[in-house]
């Protein structure tokens, strides 16, 4: 079982830090004088995701300078076929063209082969909770008639500036409808960020980007999923993707192990609560049945947390955090032909090339890669 | 929290809130211990000395402790006249873990085994990637609560776990509870495996390593300049432990972790390969292991990549048989290669074992025996 397309591609996977970041709001820039329409806005917020997904697997990868070239090649074909990349300096709402501002940062940084300092990683998590704020309020129930490309389903959220905005409370009263099908929903934002053309000459390479990797690296891109910047995890030396479940989730169980029982009605119920909201933005179209599953899994899982003793939490903590993230991600099986295509896709993003070439020359560089 | 949001952020003030004031000094979930659990016990490897004082002989360092003094290794103290060991039945860190994670990469490939750990070192590494609980006492973390050496033992079994390795700090002062531990574990079936950093005097080493099987033992630079300015320490002991070790007819891993600028000097590294290749034998796997910017080293960038790949290169240039890099993946040299027809025999991606494919300690295409714990 592996995280579903859907939210491997869909670079608004903001759920992550949705509600982690609900207080962390920045003073609003002045907004840029005449924004992009929305569609150009979400567009190039989508790549953006994408294409800083795609430089931490380049640089997660480990990649020797053949098949670096080798790739870049094939990026470069994708690229000549898809959509060009979405204008990235236009005016932006100020929500997002703060987040905007800071991916370019991250972009810098990862395009240097720096590390991500601390302070960025921790102005990255707030951006990326900023635009998944935008992208939840967007969602629409009922699509305004005759709308194509995004606002099929993302609206501009009526409010200029929502970084402030309580969306654990907004996401039920503007909830996804659960109408279109999950491959159309796959397809729309495939096409939205390559392109048809794209799309088409990304599925024509797929198994050449196969060809060039090694049975590890394609283990790292089985369960990569979109990150802003590389995973920090000292337990996995893995740089690439997101971690399963991290110490963080344990952390919660932890909380949650340390309330008593008189509170615990009170915490359950806040916990249970951030559920759904989250479940807007991750697992859009969810239905209220659906959530309420999801809801009893996760009590299941903190209740059984709750219960153990400190020596058997301690060791099934694990197990029980993977349980937790289980249960509100949609994971399912790929087949192999979508997991080669899920690889290419993450390892040709338009743009790519640039990736590559930056990994080419430090490579060739005085530091002297001997790979 | 990366996935679920109510683990950072404004999340914790509403934990704090709801797990009310008794409990609100969490801070990591590793607030003081007031826990009661675990015991001073006697101490091993100590002798009276005047006045009330107490002769710690666990370490080089040989301290001798006046009445009430705790020791440098912050897990012994001199309670009226004699010594206590302070780490007893106190773990502060349980886990199930990849035994790779030990580094050991010829002990049970692909198991998981529980680790083990409780507050206190001897050495003081400037980069200490568990400084949180090695530059602590036992009664300055917080402690399993209700821990039983008997029920860890019996979890561990229960999950169908191979073995307890006793890892992230320093075992070797707390040889009471870490060798009566591993001794239980030991007659349960499991496999008990100590990582230490080999700062230990050698009749208590000895003792300390009868019940285990397998060890690895930290060489962290080749000088006593190093050791001095970096871990407190000095280079002699930890070479004589590991001869020790190996002496002592162990299982023996060694590990590396390669700081910039501090210890990773090809002079350095030829001399710590030639001597592992001299003393402990080609066989003995060496672990480079890279840096990750922590503790007092925190303004260091990772270990770059090509000087672990030169590293590993002087390994193999110096007769070693099995160079690794850890804390870097993927990366070929996770994996274990057969010495003799230099096929991938073990694939790993950093951790984790995607393919072992050893039949018996052999490799499958030439038959050579690797050497190592199989089974």
């Amino acid at each position: 079982m592996r995280t579903g397309p859907l939210a491997l591609a869909c670079g608004l996977v903001g759920a992550a830090v949705l509600a982690a970041h609900a207080h962390a709001v920045d003073p609003a820039p002045a907004a840029d004088p005449a924004p992009a329409d929305w569609d150009a806005q979400n567009a190039a917020m989508g790549y953006l995701v994408l294409h800083l997904s795609n430089l931490n697997a380049v640089n997660g990868l480990n990649l020797t300078r053949d098949q670096a070239a080798r790739l870049r090649d094939l990026a470069r074909q994708v690229e000549a076929a898809a959509t060009p990349v979405p204008r990235l300096d236009a005016p932006f709402r100020a929500d997002l063209g703060a987040v905007r501002n800071t991916y370019l940062e991250v972009r810098r940084t990862l395009l240097a082969g720096a590390e991500v300092t601390e302070a960025l990683r921790e102005k990255a998590g707030e951006a990326r909770a900023a635009q998944a704020r935008v992208a939840r309020l967007s969602l629409v129930e009922t699509p305004p008639a005759a709308a194509t490309g995004c606002a099929r389903c993302h609206v501009e959220p009526r409010a200029p500036d929502v970084r402030a905005a309580d969306v654990a409370q907004a996401a039920d009263a503007q909830a996804v409808a659960p109408q279109w099908p999950e491959r159309e929903v796959f397809m729309a934002h495939h096409v939205g960020l390559f392109g048809l053309a794209g799309t088409i000459r990304l599925a024509g390479v797929a198994r050449q980007v196969d060809a060039i990797l090694t049975p590890e690296q394609k283990e790292v891109l089985r369960r990569f999923s979109c990150c802003v910047v590389p995973p920090k995890d000292l337990a996995d030396p893995v740089r690439a993707g997101q971690a399963d479940a991290g110490e963080l989730v344990v952390e919660v169980l932890r909380h949650a192990r340390r309330v008593p029982q008189e509170r615990w009605p009170v915490a359950r119920a806040w916990l249970l609560d951030r559920v759904g909201g989250m479940l807007v933005v991750l697992r859009p179209g969810t239905t209220d049945a659906q959530k309420d599953d999801v809801r009893r899994s996760i009590e299941t899982v903190v209740n059984k947390a709750r219960d153990l003793s400190e020596t058997d939490f301690e060791l099934e903590k694990a197990d029980l955090a993977r349980q937790l993230t289980g249960a509100v991600r949609r994971d399912r099986s790929l087949t192999d032909a979508q997991e080669i295509y899920t690889r290419a896709m993450f390892l040709m993003v338009p743009g790519a090339a640039a990736a590559y070439d930056a990994l080419v020359s430090r490579l060739d560089g005085p530091q002297g890669e001997t790979r | 929290m990366a996935r679920l949001g109510a683990g950072s952020a404004l999340g914790p003030l509403v934990w704090r809130l709801l797990e009310g004031p008794a409990r609100a000094a969490g801070g990591e979930a590793r607030a003081p211990d007031t826990s009661g659990g675990g015991t001073a016990v006697p101490a091993l490897h100590w002798r009276p000395a005047a006045g009330g004082a107490a002769q710690c002989d666990l370490c080089p360092r040989a301290e001798t402790l006046a009445s009430g003094e705790t020791g440098f290794c912050r897990a012994r103290q001199n309670v009226g006249g004699r010594l206590v060991a302070l780490a007893f039945d106190r773990p502060c860190i349980l886990n199930v873990d990849p035994v790779e994670k030990s580094p050991l990469a010829h002990v049970l490939p692909g198991t998981s085994v529980l680790s083990v750990a409780h507050a206190g070192c001897n050495l003081r590494c400037l980069y200490c990637q568990n400084w949180v609980f090695s530059q602590r006492g036992p009664a300055e973390t917080r402690s399993i609560a209700g821990f039983t050496r008997a029920g860890a033992v019996e979890g561990a079994v229960r999950r169908g776990l191979r073995g307890v390795a006793f890892t992230y700090t320093e075992p070797g002062v707390g040889p009471e509870f870490v060798a009566d531990l591993a001794a239980m574990a030991r007659d349960q079936g499991l496999l008990p495996t100590l990582c230490t950093g080999g700062y230990l005097s050698a009749g208590p080493l000895r003792r300390l390593l009868a019940p285990f099987a397998a060890v690895t033992v930290t060489y962290k630079g080749a000088t006593d300049a190093f050791y001095e300015s970096v871990c407190g320490g000095r280079v002699k002991p930890v070479l004589d432990a590991m001869a020790l070790v190996r002496g002592e007819g162990k299982w023996l891993e060694v590990a590396t972790l390669l700081v910039p600028g501090r210890n990773d000097d090809a002079p350095s590294l030829r001399a710590m390969a030639a001597w592992i290749a001299r003393s402990l034998g080609p066989a003995t796997p060496w672990h480079l292991e890279r840096f990750n910017p922590q503790f007092k080293l925190a303004n260091l960038p990772p270990t770059p990549l090509a000087t672990l790949e030169a590293a590993r290169r002087i390994g193999l240039d110096a007769g070693l048989k099995f160079v690794y890099i850890s804390n870097l993946a993927p990366h070929d040299a996770n994996h274990t290669f057969c010495p003799r027809c230099g096929k991938a025999v073990i694939r790993r991606l950093g951790f984790k074992v995607l393919a072992d494919d050893l039949r018996g300690g052999r490799c499958p295409h030439c038959r050579e025996a690797l050497p190592g714990v199989w089974a």
